[in-house]
């Protein structure tokens, strides 16, 4: 039954969005050198797209029930809304982590010298973190524009700002230690626990 | 006018623009504070004079020369291609091509020779590299000399009136910011209509789709420049307070405000509009990610002072004064014409929402017809 839920769902809502993060993705093969020659060059298509492709897809796990008519359908179903949320976000991750492999094992390929473990960890752990900013976000506000906003707000001042310390997204890039993403994964299950664990009936206020 | 002021309370106490609001202020505050802290009372010290992109002959073909050889020793060549740093090596025959193209630029008597022997190169490497003749000043730094310094320091005291030059630096931020929030604010905001079914009930009333758009999208302007005025105004205090024995510029960071940001918030809200008569969605967002990012690349390159046909214009720095005003016409160019794209997006958005409601009037009528 689990597993028929998981099929309808993702043909009617996580169909569309995994095709564009995948299209989007395929801009990695033009825009990045999968041969780089130094770390910061090696973490760029982790650190600076695959982000993107989180923000942009991750907030629209919400979408396709943000009326409380269609959440009260859900939850009277058997399987309730929170765990439809949980499987939609957990498919997601599963997607931006296995196209972070896809970047490390060509790099492996191309025999590029860089510690290739500490950066597929590092570029999941980015994934992970906005994951957990946009999960609690929307817990909190119920909305998602704010959904949208905050983690791109945050992606931009990864950009240029120097005081965030070990949480800037641009660890490599930016020259800090692949070290940093530790302090990122364990942020960012505080904040997918916080976000997607069913504490309590959640409540749409529209806009 | 009722229904601007509808549309403006529904913006505005919407908790969409609230957080909005505060990360705009957050965003602009964390980042200019630190420069406008830095003390412009007195003309630095020699061993702190700015750097700048030199645009002598000598200077330029020494710097160009220099990074090239030392690119082609290690076979290894970098290229933007859409703002994104690439690596690239070449084979062996091309690697010959570049040598004789070295070679040639070494021994270019002018800046004509130059910049065609500049543009072989470019050739070569497949384009998108750092030697074009619009590249190529980026690889020319110097420190400024005496005269450059005191000439730069005059204008930041006599034109710029010291708040214009921090100004520069709020714009520079503020557009960041500016160029991409918005669009996701007006798609949610255009969403809210058809997820509360208010679309029909809107569509069937008297004002017109195009009054309708043209007034939703006046009041997107309005309200959505509301945070960065208020930071603009934040920091005229702060400046007059640092400097209270300097004549300032109280307009400074007004006019940056509507000659610098307001062009990049209209593109942003007007790709939001029309991206949601097209799409529907939250598609359109995607499309102005991905042109901000290649904006901000593109810029980083040269964040001292970045022009050319950029979405946001950079100057990132307190200096530098002289090729800002030495560019204006052209910094004023690209502001207009970026005004007049965002209208021409509007005045396509509210052509795609009246086919839109004419395919809705035909499918009424046609059912009407039938029943």
């Amino acid at each position: 039954m689990l597993f028929r839920v998981i099929t309808k769902d993702f043909k009617t809502n996580v169909w569309s969005m995994s095709t564009v993060a995948l299209l989007l993705a395929c801009l990695i093969l033009i825009l990045f050198n999968l041969a780089p020659s130094s770390l910061a060059q090696a973490a760029m298509p982790g650190e600076l797209f695959v982000p993107l492709i989180a923000i942009i897809c991750l907030p629209t796990v919400f979408l396709p029930d943000q009326a409380e008519s269609i959440q009260a359908v859900i939850n009277s179903k058997h399987y309730r809304l929170p765990l439809v949320r949980f499987l939609r976000v957990s498919w997601f991750l599963l997607l931006l982590s296995m196209l972070d492999a896809g970047i490390i094992i060509v790099y492996g390929l191309h025999g590029v010298a860089v510690p290739l473990l500490a950066l597929l960890v590092d570029f999941i752990g980015k994934v992970l973190l906005l994951a957990g900013i946009i999960v609690t976000i929307y817990r909190i506000t119920q909305n998602i524009v704010v959904a949208y906003i905050v983690p791109v707000t945050y992606f931009a001042l990864c950009l240029g700002y120097t005081g965030l310390g070990p949480f800037n997204l641009l660890t490599a890039m930016h020259g800090r230690s692949l070290l940093d993403c530790w302090w990122q994964i364990f942020v960012a299950l505080l904040l997918l626990v916080t976000g997607l664990l069913p504490f309590r009936q959640a409540r749409t206020y529209l806009d | 006018m009722r229904l601007f002021w509808l549309e403006c309370k529904r913006m505005c106490f919407s908790l969409a623009f609230l957080i909005y609001s505060g990360l705009v202020c957050a965003f602009i505050v964390l980042n200019v504070s630190p420069m406008v802290n830095r003390s412009l009372t007195e003309m630095p010290a020699p061993s702190h004079y700015d750097v700048i992109y030199a645009s002598d002959f000598g200077t330029l073909k020494e710097g160009v020369l220099e990074q090239l050889v030392a690119e082609y020793k290690e076979n290894s060549y970098t290229t933007y291609s859409l703002g994104f740093a690439k690596t690239n090596s070449l084979k062996a025959n091309k690697r010959a091509l570049m040598q004789t193209q070295i070679s040639a630029l070494k021994h270019s008597k002018n800046r004509q020779t130059f910049n065609a022997g500049l543009r072989r190169v470019d050739t070569v490497l497949g384009g998108h590299s750092a030697y074009t003749p619009a590249n190529a000043v980026t690889l020319a730094e110097r420190p400024m000399t005496k005269s450059e310094a005191k000439r730069d320091y005059r204008l930041i005291v006599k034109r710029d009136k010291i708040s214009g030059t921090f100004a520069r630096v709020f714009a520079d931020i503020a557009s960041l910011i500016v160029g991409i929030l918005p669009t996701v604010i007006i798609i949610s905001f255009c969403y809210s209509d058809r997820r509360s079914r208010a679309l029909a009930t809107i569509q069937s009333k008297f004002v017109s789709s195009g009054r309708r758009l043209f007034t939703q999208y006046w009041v997107s302007l309005i309200v959505l420049l509301l945070p960065v005025l208020a930071v603009g105004m934040y920091f005229t205090l702060r400046v007059i307070s640092l400097y209270p024995n300097q004549t300032i510029d109280l307009l400074a960071f007004m006019k940056v405000t509507f000659v610098w940001v307001l062009p990049t918030l209209m593109v942003s809200s007007a790709v939001g509009f029309l991206t949601y008569q097209l799409f529907g969605n939250f598609m359109g967002f995607a499309f102005q990610i991905a042109w901000w990012l290649v904006t901000t690349l593109i810029g980083a390159q040269r964040v001292d002072g970045n022009y050319g046909w950029l979405f946001m214009p950079r100057h990132n720095s307190l200096h530098n004064v002289t090729y800002f005003y030495d560019h204006f016409a052209m910094f004023i160019i690209n502001r207009v014409s970026y005004a007049i794209l965002a209208l021409a997006m509007v005045v396509a958005a509210i052509l795609v929402a009246r086919v839109r409601k004419g395919a809705y009037r035909n499918a009424f009528s046609s059912h009407h017809q039938r029943f």
